[in-house]
């Protein structure tokens, strides 16, 4: 089951754009290392978890996994075979905004080695490319 | 012996000149404190690097501003590759100064055999200390950590002769714990299939009203 809010104050939002690089959530903070996304995207709440059971099914109880994002965005589409017109759709998934630089995972309590792997595995899963970063 | 690193005074300041000299290979700085005037600095890049690379806090400044200068804080781009820009504060020799400095652990702990999962809580504290005897890390032996044991910010080696800690001395740093069962998260913030969220603000009424568009 994917993660989304419990309260929003609006069932849809507009796409908006992702224009420059996070400002925030781009350094390693609770664990000693971390998964750093190189682009921009939306990352739906399905590869988010997605990525959580690649990770934790190679580290297996050893170390600890922390999710540095959330899908706050409610993403809506239309039906297939529909015509056009006839106002918004309605939500189909959540997806996390990401800017270039944005922390998205963190692990701690592994070796270097093991969080190498790990992160490869998680890599897969994700639709932005990533880069595996150390704590300074 | 601090690292010495030759500055030129900046007279041009604003981002255009900035991100010129950062073509350059060249790093904006100021240097400040001790009720003197602020000095715009350019510092070489390939210097600061080599400075950062021997963990060195406290540099000794040389051309346009002289007297050593502690490296109070240094702006990374996003991908923490280049240095965009470097705080530096005056110290008088024979005063102490606040610095950070980051906690390594060491050993292996019994604990990780039983079970157990080593967790490091805290990675850096505080500590005043004098310019010359700020050390590069602090260490915290976990060789007799066993499972449900915690060490303190009072258990860390490595302090040097006469400094103190900033941070609380029984602030938590590393504890061996169990491995806690499979992250499941909490039941409202996973969604079931087609499940939705509340909506703020909402009435019964557009409720009922959106289901029967729906």
């Amino acid at each position: 089951m994917a993660l989304m809010p419990k309260r929003v104050k609006h069932r849809k939002s507009q796409r908006g754009r992702i224009r420059g690089s996070a400002s925030r959530g781009n350094t390693v903070v609770f664990g000693d290392f971390g998964l750093q996304s190189m682009e921009g995207g939306w990352i739906s709440a399905a590869t988010i978890e997605a990525g959580r059971i690649a990770a934790q099914q190679y580290i297996r109880g050893e170390g600890k996994l922390y999710i540095r994002i959330f899908p706050h965005k409610s993403i809506t589409s239309i039906p297939l075979e529909t015509r056009m017109g006839k106002g918004k759709g309605e939500p189909d998934y959540w997806a996390a905004v990401v800017r270039p630089g944005s922390m998205l995972y963190e692990l701690s309590g592994v070796s270097e080695a093991a969080a190498k792997v790990c992160f490869a595995r998680l890599a897969h899963k994700m639709p932005v490319r990533v880069r595996m970063v150390k704590r300074n | 012996m601090a690292e010495t690193i030759q500055v030129q005074k900046r007279e041009k300041i604003g981002k255009l000149h900035n991100r010129r000299l950062r073509v350059e290979g060249r790093v904006p700085a100021v240097l400040y404190g001790h009720g003197e005037d602020p000095v715009h600095l350019i510092m070489p890049a390939d210097q600061l690097r080599a400075t950062l690379r021997h963990k060195a806090q406290v540099v000794q400044l040389n051309g346009a501003a002289d007297g050593q200068a502690l490296l109070q804080d240094i702006q990374w781009d996003v991908f923490q590759q280049h240095i965009l820009h470097v705080d530096l504060l005056r110290v008088i020799k024979g005063e102490r100064i606040t610095v950070t400095v980051p906690v390594h652990t060491h050993g292996t702990a019994p604990g990780d055999a039983d079970g157990g999962i080593t967790e490091q809580v805290l990675h850096e504290v505080e500590i005043e200390t004098a310019p010359a005897f700020i050390p590069e890390e602090l260490r915290m032996e976990i060789n007799e950590l066993k499972l449900h044991d915690s060490l303190y910010v009072k258990d860390l080696a490595g302090m040097p002769e006469g400094a103190s800690f900033v941070t609380p001395e029984d602030e938590l740093v590393v504890h061996c714990i169990e491995p806690s069962a499979p992250v499941e998260v909490e039941g409202e913030a996973l969604g079931a299939a087609g499940a939705e969220p509340e909506v703020i603000g909402e009435s019964d009424d557009e409720k009922a009203e959106e289901a029967s568009e729906g």
